[in-house]
C-alpha cells in the first residue's frame, strides 16, 4: 500500500477513499455501539480489549519517529529528500487504527468507571488515529505532487499534539491522575504549581496539629490507602469495591456499601477487618498486614461519629483514647501516597508477628552465643519461639551427665532463661544459686536432684515463677513454706519429698490459687 | 584412528560424563543442603510460644465405640431394639459389612454411664480408671472423619491423607521442632501386643513414616518384647571399641559417597548409625524399669510386668518423654468389635483403661503433664446400630462410623475437665461444634507452637501441609 503510494505519481485516490472510510467507521463506532455493558459482551471482545496497552505504544513510537525525522530533515541541508517517508506514516496510521479498535473493545468489555477522562480518551484516540490517517494522506498527496507541503507538516505536528494529550489521558486512566508528578521533587512541583507534599521532610507527617486534622482525609484515608486500596482502586477493583474516595466507600461494591455512617458494627469494612484471621472472608487477605488495634479503633470511632468526610478531629470531639490511638498510628499511615517510612526500627509490612506484636525475632548475638554451647549441651538451648529472644533450657539429654561444673558454663546466658528443666541431673543448690539473675524464669524443674531447702532461697527471688517442680528432692516443710512469697506461683510439684501433709495444708492456705501436686 | 588415542577419548568422555553426573548431584546437594541448613540442622523454631513440647498419642486402632465409652446417649438405650430412624441415614455411606443400614436395630450402651468428677464428664463404667481422672481430660465428642475403613482412616488421622506417602504428625514435628535429645530418637512408635485382641489389625510402617520428608524424620519403632531395638547389643566377641572402629570406618566410606553423589539419604544413614551407637547405651537404660517404684508399677496394673503390653508401653512412653523424645506414638489394636462387643470390648477396656489413666497420673505427679500432651482415640467411631443378629447377644457388634466419635486429650495446653462438641440423641451425627480431623491436626500443631498453615515442605512443586488446605484451630479447647 505504502509502496504503491510512493512509486505512483498519480494522486492516490483509492488510498484516500480507504482512509476516509476508516475515519468514518471509527467515528461511527462509539455512536453505534452504545454504552458499554461489561456483563453482556462477547468473549472475543474481552479477549481483544486487553491488547490495547500492547499495541498503543506502536503508533506513539512511529509518529514520534516521523516527527523526529521531519525535524532532522529541516536541519539536514545536504539531503533534501530526507524526512519521514510515507511508509513510516502509513505504519503509524495503521497501528493507530488497530490501537483504537482494541482500545474501544477494552472500553466495551472492561468495567471502567464512566468518567470525563474516559470519554475524552476514547474520542482523543479516535481523533488521533484520524489525524494520523490525514497526515499520511497529506504526505501521499504531497509526494504525488512531487513537492514539500506545509499542510503535511502542520498535520503531523497536530497529530503529535493530539497524541500527547490523548496518551496522557490513557496514562491517567491506568495509573491515576497524578502518575507523572506524584514523586516529583519539591522544586518541580512548585514549578508546576502543585502543592509541595508534606511528610517527605525530616519531621514526618506531623505538620498539622492533631486537632486540625480532617479525620477522613488526614487519618482514615491514609490508613485505607496503606491497608486496602492496593486491591480496591481504579485499576484493581476487587469485589467491585473501590476504597480510594469517600464517595466510593459509600457507594460500596458487590456486598453493598463499604461503610455505614453512624454504625461501625454494621460497616462492611469493619466486619471484614474484625473477622478472625483464619476466616476466609477476613480482610485484608492472607499475606497482607491486617489493621492494627489503633487503626481499627480510629476508623470505628469515625464511623460511629457519623463518618463525616469533612470534619476535623476537634469537630468530632475525639475522646482521649482515640487521640491516643491517632498519636500511636504508624507514621506511615499519616503520610499520603508512599508506603515507605523512615521511622527507625519499623518492620516492613508483612513481617508482623501473629497477634500483632512486633516481630522481634531472636537476638542474632545471643543466637551465636547459644550456638557455641551446642557441643556441650546438645538440643538443650532453644529460643522459645521465632518471635522471642527468651531461652528455654532442658537437660533431658544430659540427665546424670550434667553437674554443677558443667552447668556453670552457661552463666553468660542464664539471664535469658524462661524455662529450665534440670530434672534427674547431678546439679545441687550451687547451680540453682546461679539462676538468681534469671528474673524472667517462669518454670523450673529440679525434680530428682540433690537440691535442698537452700535452693528455695534462690527461687523466691524470681517473682515470675509460675511452676516449680521439686518432686523427688529433699525439700522440707520449712523450705516450701517460703514459696508462698512467689506472687505468680500456679503449680508446685512435691511428690516424694520430705514435705508432710500438714506442711502441704499450711501452704495451701497461704497460696490457694496454686495447684500443689503430691501424688496422693 | 590410533587405538590409543581412541581409548584416551573414551576414557575422557567417560570421565567427563562421570564428573558431570557428580557435578549435577553436587549442585542438587547444594540446593538441598541450602534448604536443610534452614530447617534441618537448625530446626524451625515454633512460631508461637508452645504450650506443649511433647506428645504421647495413645492411638486406639480399630476404632473404640464412642456410644459405649464416652458419649452417653440415654435415648439410644431407651430405643434399644428399634430400627434406626431413616432421617439419620440420608446421604450416609457405611462400610460394605453394613451395606444398606436401613432397618438396622439400634443398640444401647452395654454398661451404664455416670457423670464423673467436678466436670461431670460422662464416662462408661467400662472405664473406671479413666473415669477417675475425668477432671484432667478434655473430651472432644464431635470428631468426624472422611474415611470409613481402618488403614485409610488411620493414615488420614496421622498424615492428613488416606493414602500412604505423606509425612505423619510425628515426622512433621521432628522436622518442625527438632530433637531435644541426641541419644534417643525424636519420634518413637510402639505397638502393643495384648492377648489375642488385635482383631486382625495390622500396624503398617507408614503409620509412622516420614513420607517425602527426609527419612531421618521417620518414627523409630521400638519392638514389643524384651529387646525394644533388635540387635542393639554387640554380638559376643565384639567389644565396644571394635564396634566404634567399625562404625568410624563405615562412616568414612559413607562420607566419601556423600561427597560424590550428594544423596541426602546417605547423610541420614550416617546419622542413623551414630544414633544407633548412642542408643546402645540409652535404650537399655530407657527400657530398664527395675528402678521404678512399686507404687508406680502398680498404678499401671499387672500387665506392666509383661513387655510389649499396652501397660508396659505406656510406662515406656513416660520414660521416653522424660528423656526428651518429642512424639511417642503408641499403637494399640483390638477395638474393631464387629461381632464381639459383649466379649472383646471388655478385655480391651481392661487392657487399656488402667494404663492410660496411670500414664496421665504419672505425668501429672512428675510435673510433666504441664508440657506433655496426651491423646487417646481411634480413627473413627462405631455405629449406634447393630451389626449382626439382634437375638444373638454373644455376637453383637457395631460397624465403622465416621460421622461422630470421641477423642480425649490431657495436659499440654488443653482445658482440663472440658467436654467439647455434641452429637444428636442417638450419637449418630455431630450437632454442635464439629471437629474435623484436619481441625484436630491444626489444633495439635498449634499446641506445639506451630502454625499448621506455615509448617510446609515443598515436594514435587507443591508446598505440602499436614492439614492439606483445610483445618481450623479449635480454640475452645485451648487452656
Amino acid at each position: 500500500m505504502a509502496d504503491s503510494a510512493r512509486t505512483s505519481t498519480r494522486p492516490p485516490a483509492l488510498l484516500t477513499l480507504v482512509g476516509l472510510l476508516t475515519i468514518a467507521a471509527m467515528v461511527a463506532m462509539p455512536l453505534l455501539a452504545g454504552a458499554p455493558d461489561a456483563e453482556h459482551v462477547a468473549d472475543w471482545v474481552k479477549f481483544i480489549g486487553p491488547f490495547h496497552p500492547v499495541v498503543l505504544h506502536l503508533p506513539i513510537g512511529i509518529v514520534s519517529l516521523a516527527l523526529v525525522l521531519e525535524v532532522a530533515g529541516i536541519f539536514s541541508k545536504n539531503k533534501p529528500n530526507t524526512g519521514a517517508g510515507s511508509l513510516v506514516l502509513g505504519l503509524g496510521a495503521a497501528s493507530a487504527v488497530v490501537a483504537v479498535i482494541a482500545g474501544f473493545l477494552l472500553y466495551q468489555g472492561g468495567s471502567y468507571e464512566q468518567t470525563d477522562v474516559l470519554g475524552r480518551h476514547l474520542w482523543g484516540g479516535i481523533i488521533f488515529a484520524s489525524a494520523a490517517i490525514v497526515t499520511f494522506l497529506a504526505k501521499a498527496w504531497t509526494d504525488a505532487a512531487g513537492g514539500g507541503s506545509w499542510l503535511y507538516k502542520l498535520s503531523l505536528l497536530g497529530t503529535s499534539g493530539v497524541m500527547a494529550f490523548s496518551s496522557h489521558d490513557g496514562g491517567t486512566l491506568s495509573h491515576g491522575p497524578d502518575f507523572l508528578t506524584k514523586n516529583a521533587p519539591a522544586p518541580i512541583r512548585k514549578l508546576l504549581g502543585l502543592p509541595v507534599k508534606e511528610g517527605k521532610g525530616k519531621d514526618g507527617g506531623a505538620a498539622k496539629p492533631v486537632a486540625e486534622k480532617v479525620v477522613y482525609t488526614d487519618v482514615v484515608a491514609p490508613i485505607l490507602e496503606n491497608r486496602c486500596t492496593s486491591c480496591h482502586n481504579a485499576d484493581k477493583v476487587k469485589g467491585k469495591l473501590r476504597m480510594d474516595t469517600y464517595e466510593l466507600l459509600v457507594k460500596g461494591g458487590k456486598e453493598g456499601p463499604a461503610i455505614e455512617p453512624g454504625n461501625a458494627a454494621k460497616s462492611n469494612i469493619i466486619v471484614r477487618a474484625e473477622l478472625p484471621r483464619d476466616d476466609e472472608e477476613s480482610m485484608p487477605p492472607d499475606g497482607k498486614t491486617p489493621l492494627n488495634a489503633q487503626e481499627l479503633a480510629v476508623i470505628k470511632w469515625w464511623l460511629n461519629s457519623g463518618a463525616d468526610p469533612a470534619k476535623t478531629v476537634a469537630d468530632l470531639k475525639a475522646p482521649a483514647d482515640i487521640l491516643d490511638a491517632i498519636a500511636k498510628l504508624e507514621p506511615v499511615s499519616l503520610k499520603t501516597g508512599t508506603a515507605k517510612t523512615e521511622a527507625p526500627g519499623h518492620e516492613a509490612p508483612g513481617h508482623e508477628a501473629p497477634h500483632g506484636t512486633p516481630a522481634a525475632g531472636p537476638d542474632p548475638d545471643l543466637k551465636k552465643t547459644l550456638a557455641g554451647f551446642a557441643k556441650d549441651f546438645p538440643g538443650s538451648l532453644t529460643f522459645e519461639s521465632q518471635q522471642s529472644s527468651a531461652v528455654t533450657f532442658t537437660a533431658v539429654s544430659l540427665r546424670g551427665n550434667l553437674d554443677d561444673k558443667t552447668f556453670e558454663k552457661l552463666t553468660p546466658v542464664l539471664k535469658h532463661f524462661v524455662t529450665a528443666d534440670l530434672s534427674a541431673t547431678k546439679v545441687t543448690d550451687k547451680s540453682v544459686a546461679l539462676l538468681s539473675g534469671s528474673e524472667n524464669l517462669r518454670m523450673i524443674r529440679l525434680s530428682e536432684t540433690q537440691v535442698t531447702d537452700a535452693a528455695i532461697e534462690t527461687l523466691i527471688t524470681l517473682p515470675k515463677l509460675e511452676s516449680v517442680n521439686l518432686y523427688g528432692t529433699a525439700v522440707t516443710d520449712a523450705g516450701v513454706a517460703k514459696l508462698a512469697a512467689l506472687p505468680n506461683l500456679k503449680r508446685l510439684y512435691l511428690w516424694q519429698t520430705k514435705v508432710t501433709p500438714a506442711g502441704i495444708d499450711a501452704l495451701k492456705k497461704k497460696i490457694p490459687n496454686c495447684q500443689i501436686v503430691t501424688g496422693a | 584412528m590410533d587405538p590409543i588415542t581412541e581409548r584416551q577419548f573414551l576414557v575422557n568422555r567417560r570421565y567427563f560424563f562421570g564428573r558431570c553426573a557428580n557435578g549435577i548431584g553436587l549442585a542438587a546437594l547444594a540446593s538441598l543442603l541450602g534448604k536443610e541448613s534452614s530447617f534441618g540442622s537448625e530446626p524451625l523454631l515454633p512460631q508461637i510460644a508452645p504450650k506443649a513440647k511433647r506428645v504421647i498419642y495413645l492411638f486406639q486402632n480399630g476404632a473404640p465405640s464412642h456410644v459405649e465409652l464416652f458419649d452417653h446417649k440415654p435415648e439410644l438405650v431407651k430405643r434399644h431394639g428399634q430400627p434406626v430412624p431413616e432421617s439419620m441415614l440420608a446421604g450416609k455411606r457405611f462400610s460394605t459389612m453394613t451395606g444398606n443400614p436401613s432397618g438396622k436395630k439400634l443398640l444401647g450402651a452395654l454398661e451404664p454411664f455416670q457423670a464423673r468428677g467436678k466436670s461431670g464428664a460422662t464416662v462408661s463404667d467400662l472405664l473406671p480408671y479413666t473415669a477417675g481422672i475425668a477432671d484432667e481430660l478434655c473430651f472432644i465428642k464431635s470428631l468426624y472423619t472422611e474415611q470409613v475403613n481402618h488403614a485409610p482412616a488411620i493414615n488420614f488421622f496421622l498424615s492428613g491423607n488416606q493414602l500412604p506417602g505423606r509425612p505423619t504428625i510425628g515426622a512433621w514435628l521432628s522436622y518442625g521442632l527438632g530433637s531435644l535429645n541426641d541419644n534417643l530418637p525424636t519420634f518413637v512408635a510402639m505397638t502393643s501386643v495384648n492377648k489375642n485382641t488385635t482383631c486382625g489389625q495390622i500396624f503398617y510402617d507408614f503409620y509412622w513414616g516420614s513420607g517425602f520428608l527426609p527419612s531421618r524424620y521417620q518414627g523409630v519403632k521400638l519392638h514389643p518384647g524384651l529387646d525394644p531395638v533388635l540387635y542393639l547389643n554387640n554380638p559376643s566377641g565384639v567389644s565396644p571399641e571394635l564396634r566404634r572402629r567399625m562404625l568410624d570406618g563405615i562412616s568414612q566410606l559413607n562420607e566419601k559417597k556423600l561427597q560424590d553423589f550428594g544423596d541426602p539419604e546417605i547423610a541420614t544413614r550416617i546419622a542413623q548409625y551414630e544414633m544407633g551407637y548412642r542408643m546402645q547405651t540409652s535404650v537399655p537404660e530407657l527400657a530398664d524399669i527395675s528402678n521404678e517404684p512399686k507404687e508406680v508399677l502398680d498404678m499401671y496394673g499387672p500387665q506392666v510386668h509383661q513387655p510389649g503390653t499396652f501397660a508396659r508401653n505406656c510406662l515406656l512412653a513416660r520414660r521416653l518423654i522424660e528423656r526428651g523424645t518429642r512424639f511417642v506414638q503408641l499403637m494399640h489394636a483390638g477395638w474393631d468389635q464387629h461381632r464381639s462387643l459383649t466379649t472383646e470390648l471388655y478385655t480391651q477396656c481392661v487392657d487399656t483403661d488402667q494404663p492410660s489413666a496411670a500414664l496421665v497420673k504419672d505425668l501429672k505427679m512428675r510435673g510433666l503433664l504441664d508440657d506433655t500432651l496426651v491423646i487417646w482415640g481411634g480413627e473413627f467411631g462405631r455405629t449406634p446400630f447393630i451389626q449382626g443378629d439382634f437375638n444373638d447377644r454373644p455376637n453383637w457388634g457395631r460397624d465403622h462410623h465416621p460421622y461422630a466419635f470421641t477423642v480425649w486429650m490431657a495436659g499440654g495446653g488443653v482445658k482440663a475437665g472440658l467436654t467439647h462438641g455434641e452429637t444428636d440423641e442417638l450419637g449418630f451425627n455431630v450437632v454442635k461444634d464439629g471437629v474435623h480431623v484436619h481441625d484436630f491436626q491444626a489444633t495439635l500443631l498449634h499446641l506445639l507452637g506451630l502454625d499448621h498453615e506455615k509448617l510446609t515442605y515443598k515436594f514435587q512443586g507443591r508446598h505440602f501441609r499436614l492439614t492439606d488446605v483445610h483445618g481450623k484451630v479449635v480454640k475452645a479447647v485451648l487452656a
